[in-house]
């Protein structure tokens, strides 16, 4: 599913054109954007959390130099799947795998 | 993570719709659906890219052991699917923007610059003795033309000026401008073809004075080492025929004007006492007259002429 699929199937669920549908998903991300960028935390709910960690300065493999670095102190994105969201993943594949939990 | 940095989705909500220009509850339902849709998409297994934000995807784990952190008893973990998140570079540098001027530093310092370094160390060394070279040869080079030309010069100058008092050459001039003054006596010199003593057998009076038609060429002092072996005995002659010289300038004789030379009672190599007074009034006569032109060699007449001549 890529961008385009998901902006359409959006868009049939809610009964809405695709140019809005569209408007409404880059709304969406860039607010999401903009509030990690400030250091926020953002709830979707049933898929996850999008979060900021913050690494320390810290000594890291460089394979370029093929030597070891410091790395300086960075903030980095990440996204938490949510309970709800990985409970689904997780059941579906167990199903396959015939071990219903 | 903390949860004071946290956004409520009703905040969420607001700004989403503020920002999209869409009513709250639209927004919302939006937000919901979108949620449910993707994860929707992520259960059937398949990636969502969304354009310069990142790229949800699943990874497949199998099945392996693990412990339960709460009593630390040994269990298995079935096989699941996970779902990642991966920011694309936009989303990273946007999150990093405070931390964005920190570079890498290195632990050991690059073992292989000092190569690069002493590589354009010995290069520049090369460049600049290549450079001194150069200049030594080029000024080598001038150095010997210079050296060649000087030593012609000073072999002129010894020729000439050696005696301690010397010349004023020249006549011609056919209005030119001076040309400089050693090459002009170098140049005439030769020249002087005493052409003039055509005249010797004068049919005139004087039987006992010469005279010489002055040829393009003609100097005074050519005219007087041709005559009588000495040229520094010129400003004898022009001091004979100073009142028929309109410029009365010793260096300036007109072409074609007749010179009368002067019987000296001795010769040149043993003068008589006349003689030799007839040359300190000539030397003055010149300085007298370079005095009234300015011109600096008069200073140098003068003091010849102070000091006189002797045999």
């Amino acid at each position: 599913m890529d961008q385009t699929e998901l902006i359409d199937q959006v868009a049939n669920e809610l009964g809405i054109s695709n140019a809005q549908s569209q408007r409404l998903l880059k709304a969406t991300l860039r607010e999401i954007r903009d509030l990690l960028r400030a250091g926020h935390a953002v709830t979707l709910p049933h898929l996850g959390t999008f979060d900021t960690a913050t690494y320390k300065e810290h000594r890291g493999y460089r394979p370029a130099s093929d030597d070891f670095a410091l790395f300086p102190k960075r903030r980095v994105p990440v996204f938490r799947a949510g309970t709800l969201l990985r409970d689904d993943v997780y059941d579906i594949e167990s199903d396959e795998a015939g071990t219903p939990t | 993570v903390s949860d004071d940095n946290k956004i409520t989705l009703h905040a969420f909500t607001e700004l989403v719709a503020s920002r999209a220009g869409v009513s709250n509850v639209d927004a919302d339902a939006y937000i919901h659906q979108l949620a449910k849709t993707m994860a929707e998409g992520l259960e059937q297994g398949s990636e969502i890219p969304l354009y310069h934000f990142g790229r949800f995807h699943t990874t497949h784990v199998g099945e392996q052991e693990g412990h339960d952190p709460n009593s630390g008893e040994p269990l298995t973990i079935p096989e699941h699917t996970r779902v990642h998140f991966r920011p694309y570079s936009a989303l990273r540098f946007a999150v990093n923007a405070p931390f964005r001027q920190l570079r890498i530093k290195e632990l050991t310092e690059d073992k292989t610059a000092w190569r690069l370094r002493t590589r354009a160390l010995i290069l520049l060394a090369v460049l600049v003795l290549l450079l001194i070279l150069l200049g030594i040869s080029v000024m080598s080079g001038m150095f010997s033309q210079d050296a060649s030309v000087v030593s012609a010069e000073k072999v002129s100058a010894k020729v000439e000026p050696a005696p301690p008092v010397d010349e004023a050459p020249v006549d011609e001039a056919p209005a030119t401008v001076t040309t400089a003054p050693a090459e002009a006596q170098a140049a005439p010199a030769p020249a002087i073809e005493t052409a003039a003593p055509a005249e010797p057998p004068p049919p005139t009076a004087k039987a006992t004075t010469t005279v010489v038609t002055v040829s393009p060429g003609d100097t005074l002092w050519a005219i007087a080492e041709s005559t009588w072996g000495d040229p520094f005995w010129w400003p004898v002659i022009y001091a004979e025929n100073r009142s028929e010289l309109s410029r009365l300038n010793p260096d300036r004789i007109n072409i074609g004007i007749i010179l009368r030379i002067p019987v000296l009672t001795g010769s040149v190599n043993s003068p008589s006492d006349e003689d030799l007074r007839l040359k300190t009034n000539a030397y003055r006569i010149v300085a007298d007259d370079y005095q009234k032109l300015e011109n600096p060699r008069a200073a140098e007449y003068a003091k010849v002429a102070a000091r006189g001549f002797k045999k």
